[in-house]
């Protein structure tokens, strides 16, 4: 695995000095670099047998100022040892008029070029969005990647957005669970700002569902289907609503709304000051219940005295621990820079 | 890990025996050999770790209790090393002793098997064909940095000679699932009363935390069990390992969640073990055992070898008659086989 930061962040092993991104547009450009290895002077490179394959990169609408952009990126991951193949496709959609600045991102198990962006083989029936910005002060951002999958964080004023694509560490065997993917942005709703402030923002492993159809993040059945996941049902009121109804999957222990148990409050640091981390766990109680694996790098840790951008260092891993969107008082997420 | 098996075992004492002397082989104790308490003979272990000694006595003792007479292993991590005369003093170690029941079953007991990672030393005994009872002692695997660490493990603990705690309360009688109110509280969290971590107090002295469990005697517990830390919580304790849930709900839910329909896989979930700090009644992670794990038994049956080199086994029985024993369903532990 390997990982980019940009300038404007000061903390992790092995980082580069790139410049931060100032558009949804410069972020898939850096995304895409860093994914590809083309990175100028990169320290951090991928290693080349995990370096992701442009398939097809669209700009159908260059942005200007004054002109709003359009673009689809169409990528292709090798796995750690280069022989697997893990689709992940992200549409920038720069709208001057609507004031929006996301990516949609969807994962497919095939690339068609002849198909459109939401037609591709074994897509996701509901993509995942993330918000970004047309920034010219910069937003600095945190890539880490493998060949498996890869995780941003594009942080804006105060704002941390953050979205993994790509394969979870799965309980199975290759055989058993042949193409295990996780997706995950930090909404589910097309039209959403960064600087929105709602429980319609949530990152990917601490996310809102709007319905079965509808979720921010998505994770891939043994039998081929998409399973929508999320720990809160999407709102834009100001307050974290208290139940999860139409979702079909979970992350632990993030979704600690469904107990009295409530993790974040109840957890505090260790003995000597330090912070632990836990995996996050991926699993459902539906048609028997199964337990799918953990988020690859993404670990829960206490909120209770951290503080976002610290940082966790256990051996010689570091991790990167940042709030979720724009809250500073829920579950901290803690990710491996490595 | 190191393992060691025997059938057809004829006497308590002679498990004992051979526990001590594979733990202090293969697990870093010292023996410190035995001594007699009035007709039961005391085994004794003992280690230090970081300037701090800690000893752990067996004892085979029946307890006469109510109309029952019960079989088993009493067991103590104590200050000092144990003797008849200090046997029962309670400023001196645990202040409540470990239990390891057999379930009024005299032997002969079908088998043992032991394991050792070389800190830790595991015993999971089979009073019964499938019918298992446990006994584990170490150090856990440290998050953070403290003094302490020790842990002792059994399957019930004793309130006071002759009064098993946990199943006195509910149950009434004995170590037995003899009735529906007993049946639902050793499915959820009556196998874990007895454990037992050594921790700094805030005071800084060295203490003996109780985890997994619940009592009416001021000595609560709370986390990996029912209880949520706000709830009437005093002063320091651990918790842990309780199936039935814990700080982080891994047992709540995904432990429920497991098997996989479709792979009839089942994760093992790890042993974290929490520590109430007084001061704001939260929790704080303190560490967790190594090579040792909880796992759905849905899917499995006792002794299967899984995931390559995990063996698991259920909390009592996974089915059975609960007249004997307790009927624990999906609950399981694993131990790792090989290292």
């Amino acid at each position: 695995m390997s990982m980019q930061r940009s300038v404007g962040t000061t903390v992790g092993p092995g980082t580069n000095t790139v410049a931060d991104a100032t558009s949804n547009f410069d972020a898939l450009d850096k995304l895409k670099d860093f994914l590809t290895g083309v990175t100028a002077g990169n320290p951090v490179a991928l290693p080349v047998i995990e370096r992701w394959t442009v398939l097809k990169d669209d700009v159908i609408t260059a942005p200007t100022p004054s002109v709003s952009g359009n673009r689809e990126l169409y990528l292709r991951g090798p796995g750690l040892s280069g022989t697997d193949a893990i689709f992940v496709n992200i549409k920038a959609l720069d709208s001057i008029s609507s004031n929006v600045f996301q990516w949609k991102i969807s994962m497919a198990t095939g690339f068609d070029g002849g198909q459109t962006f939401d037609n591709q083989p074994g897509a996701t029936p509901f993509a995942s969005w993330l918000t970004l910005d047309r920034f010219p002060a910069g937003m600095p951002f945190w890539f880490i990647a493998s060949g498996r999958r890869f995780i941003c964080i594009f942080k804006v004023v105060t704002t941390y957005v953050a979205c993994y694509a790509g394969w979870y560490l799965p309980y199975a065997t290759p055989t058993e669970f042949p193409y295990p993917g996780y997706l995950g942005g930090n909404t589910s709703e097309f039209g959403n700002r960064v600087d929105t402030t709602n429980y319609e923002m949530g990152n990917f492993y601490d996310a809102p569902v709007k319905d079965f159809n509808e979720a921010t993040g998505s994770l891939r059945h043994r039998d081929g289907t998409w399973k929508s996941v999320g720990s809160y049902n999407s709102s834009t009121g100001a307050i974290r609503p208290s139940s999860v109804t139409q979702v079909n999957a979970f992350i632990q222990p993030f979704d600690w709304r469904r107990s009295a148990i409530t993790p974040e409050y109840f957890l505090i640091n260790n003995a000597d000051g330090s912070y632990p981390v836990f995996p996050t766990v991926l699993y459902t109680e539906q048609s028997g219940g199964n337990v799918y694996g953990e988020l690859d790098g993404v670990c829960y840790t206490p909120s209770r005295g951290n503080s976002t951008e610290s940082t966790i260092t256990i051996g010689s891993d570091v991790y990167l621990v940042i709030d979720n969107v724009y809250r500073a008082t829920e579950a901290y997420v803690a990710i491996l820079l490595k | 890990m190191a393992k060691q098996t025997a059938t057809n075992l004829t006497s308590i004492d002679a498990i004992i025996s051979a526990f001590v002397t594979f733990a202090a082989a293969n697990a870093g104790f010292t023996n410190n050999g035995t001594v007699v308490i009035g007709s039961d003979t005391l085994y004794r272990l003992s280690r230090t770790t970081a300037t701090i000694t800690t000893h752990w006595g067996f004892r085979n003792e029946t307890i006469v209790q109510t109309s029952r007479s019960d079989n088993g292993i009493t067991s103590r991590m104590m200050t000092v090393l144990p003797t008849a005369a200090n046997w029962d003093t309670v400023s001196l170690g645990q202040r409540k002793k470990s239990r390891t029941g057999f379930f009024d079953l005299i032997p002969n007991y079908p088998s043992y098997t032991f394991y050792a990672d070389g800190t830790n030393a595991y015993a999971v005994i089979e009073v019964r064909t499938n019918l298992f009872t446990y006994l584990c002692i170490g150090n856990i695997t440290k998050i953070g940095t403290f003094t302490g660490g020790a842990f002792l493990q059994a399957t019930d603990d004793l309130q006071s000679v002759g009064v098993w705690e946990g199943y006195q309360q509910v149950g009434g009688n004995s170590p037995r699932n003899n009735n529906a109110l007993f049946s639902t509280r050793g499915v959820t969290s009556a196998f874990l009363y007895a454990n037992y971590v050594r921790h700094h107090t805030t005071g800084g002295t060295l203490d003996f935390m109780r985890f997994g469990g619940q009592d009416s005697l001021g000595d609560q517990n709370f986390g990996c069990g029912s209880l949520p830390p706000m709830a009437g919580s005093i002063g320091n304790f651990v918790s842990i390992v309780d199936v039935n849930d814990c700080q982080l709900n891994y047992w709540a839910r995904p432990f429920h969640a497991a098997p996989s329909p479709t792979t009839l896989r089942s994760p093992i979930f790890v042993p974290y073990v929490f520590r109430q700090d007084s001061a704001t009644l939260r929790a704080r992670c303190i560490g967790f055992v190594e090579n040792f794990g909880a796992v759905n038994m849905s899917s499995l049956n006792p002794k299967d070898l899984v995931n390559t080199d995990w063996r698991v086994f259920p909390l009592g029985q996974k089915s059975g008659d609960n007249t004997v024993g307790p009927v624990t369903g999906i609950y399981g532990y694993a131990f790792k086989e090989i290292p």
